[in-house]
């Protein structure tokens, strides 16, 4: 597998999708910083937090985009084909572009975690956050990516068409979109919302009410479980975690959950690559 | 006989649909196996079988011995190479860029041998000008360097000529016998063209509807194709007996059926015969070229 993973990794270096990627993701941090810095002009300083972590919403769609394009270009010049002839096994074919794909996101995200540092804390401030959340968070945010590589590798793979794979990526990142976003308001529902009344002291008084809309604990835990699973909806529940307010009545995330969310992308990696790489595996090659 | 390639009983189904029927195959070292059939003959799918890109459902095959479902075979598979109807190549990257790569994926310590694979199949001087604006035989003679790579002792090439003009075709004919004389390279060949087979080919292998229908060596067939007096005699042994007095090279099918492969006059024969108690009843002179013979296998209503 080394040596496809070499034979990869020279490729990657003149890659044009690989750079146009890199580009855009430079491009996508210098607007963000851009954006944060002019609207907290003359504020006390609020840290790198909201945006250090931003651009894991993004960059689902980044790597369907590259996983696609890359893998599937395998395909279109004969390249894996070549491969197996030579004698290389599937197995490693496949774990070598998801690799190569993993490589490839973590290496995006930390081109925008370090612009981001590097021009935010000076501007910005540092992070308000603990460092011990900090790194769960980016443990969270390496398994997603690999999460994410693994669904794609496993698309790319299994269709031998580069267009069709490209289209399939790209709407598969759409409709894990809808559906985390279908999902989070049952996943985030709380039992009871409070409610605010001035007695006759003119003190305010905070009172807890059932919520109307509570889903019931077990279709609470489904859909809060499913969301874990779909990257797209782990990242949401990262980012809304982090830039959550102290009188929003939504239960995000909790720090506890964040600690262990990896496994749910892990447990997604495990599952889809396994059924890749049996199908992969099985499949008639043209 | 020293075989590099067998295939025993072997089927691949799609659905309902049998592709590879009941297919036995055997490539000797050294050889320039021609495979001929017609479209949808199974040729391609028979290709595809032997390089590890679909699995048989029935029967195996062997490759120098080893056993398709012996995982060794991987290890086997780094002596081959092929071009399966389309050579596989990056067409935004130079000819050497693309050798290059398949060094890498082969774990080739170095490029030792580059430069001199590029001048084997001339594309020494294209510098860099990308695959991309190369013409259809350029790309197929770096589909044949990138195969080369590794020192492969058999190849396989699908359909090689499709499509090439006649200088391309004469080009990759030529590179084909010089790698076969050369460095000693087996070639599995699958075509259309029969003639241009017929130019090369050592062996040929003749399938239809998944079927080897029959494989025949070059001398064989040479025989088989060549002018001949197709005689129905009276007594046979008499006539065999005249012949081998004679020296002539001839091939009994029948107690009644001989082929004489001497062309002499018939009226000489039948006076010669008839001093033998031998009488000719009937006679035919025939020739036949590969494609004819090729038709006649087939039942005589099928073309290439």
């Amino acid at each position: 597998m080394y040596k496809l993973l070499k034979a990869n990794f020279f490729r990657l270096v003149k890659n044009k999708i690989f750079w146009g990627i890199v580009i855009i993701t430079i491009l996508i941090a210098s607007f963000i910083l851009l954006n944060t810095i002019l609207n907290h002009q003359g504020e006390i300083k609020a840290g790198i937090d909201n945006i250090l972590i931003m651009y894991i919403n993004f960059i689902g769609i980044f790597i369907a985009m590259f996983t696609s394009l890359f893998v599937g270009t395998e395909y279109s010049d004969g390249a894996l084909r070549n491969k197996i002839v030579i004698g290389h096994s599937r197995k490693h074919i496949y774990f070598a572009n998801m690799m190569t794909s993993i490589v490839v996101g973590i290496c995006i995200e930390l081109i925008y975690i370090l612009i981001i540092t590097i021009v935010g804390i000076p501007t910005l401030g540092t992070l308000q956050m603990s460092t011990e959340k900090f790194l769960f968070i980016v443990l969270d945010i390496i398994f997603i990516i690999i999460a994410y590589a693994s669904i794609f590798t496993c698309v790319t793979l299994l269709c031998s068409d580069i267009t069709v794979s490209t289209v399939a990526c790209i709407i598969l990142v759409l409709v894990m979109l809808v559906v985390s976003m279908a999902l989070s308001s049952t996943a985030n529902a709380t039992k009871y919302y409070e409610t605010y009344s001035q007695n006759e002291n003119g003190e305010i008084e905070v009172y807890q009410e059932p919520n109307p809309d509570y889903p019931g604990d077990f279709k609470k835990n489904v859909a809060k479980t499913i969301l874990y699973c779909i990257p797209t909806g782990q990242a949401s529940q990262i980012v809304s975690q982090v830039n959550k307010q102290p009188f929003q009545m939504i239960d995000y995330m909790s720090d506890n959950e964040l600690k262990i969310a990896f496994l749910y992308s892990l447990g997604m990696t495990v599952c889809i690559t396994g059924i890749g790489v049996y199908c992969f595996k099985r499949k008639d090659l043209k | 006989m020293e075989y590099i390639l067998e295939t025993n009983q072997l089927e691949k189904t799609y659905h309902h649909f049998k592709a590879i029927n009941d297919l036995n195959m055997h490539i000797g070292k050294g050889a320039i196996y021609g495979l001929i059939g017609k479209n949808g003959a199974g040729k391609t799918t028979l290709i595809r079988l032997i390089c590890g890109l679909q699995n048989p459902t029935k029967g195996t095959y062997t490759i120098y011995g080893i056993q398709n479902t012996d995982k060794r075979i991987l290890d086997v598979r780094k002596r081959m190479g092929a071009i399966i109807e389309t050579p596989s190549i990056r067409l935004d990257a130079t000819a050497e860029d693309n050798l290059k790569e398949q060094y890498r994926i082969m774990g080739l310590p170095s490029f030792d041998n580059l430069q001199e694979i590029l001048k084997l199949v001339g594309l020494m001087d294209t510098g860099k000008k990308k695959a991309k604006h190369f013409s259809l035989g350029m790309k197929q003679r770096l589909g044949i360097a990138i195969a080369l790579v590794g020192n492969p002792d058999f190849l396989i090439l699908d359909e090689p000529i499709n499509g090439l003009d006649p200088e391309g075709i004469i080009e990759i004919r030529e590179l084909i016998l010089k790698l076969n004389k050369e460095k000693g390279i087996t070639f599995l060949i699958s075509s259309h063209y029969l003639d241009e087979l017929s130019k090369i080919a050592t062996d040929y292998g003749f399938i239809e509807n998944g079927r080897m229908i029959q494989e025949i060596p070059k001398e064989e067939l040479e025989k088989k194709c060549k002018k001949r007096l197709e005689l129905e005699v009276s007594n046979i042994k008499e006539c065999v007996k005249y012949f081998e007095e004679k020296q002539f090279p001839y091939e009994v099918i029948s107690n009644e059926k001989i082929y004489l492969y001497h062309i002499m006059n018939v009226t000489e024969l039948a006076i010669a015969l008839s001093e033998k108690n031998c009488i000719i009843n009937k006679f035919e002179e025939k020739e036949e070229s590969l494609e004819s013979y090729y038709i006649n296998l087939m039942g005589g209503d099928n073309h290439v």
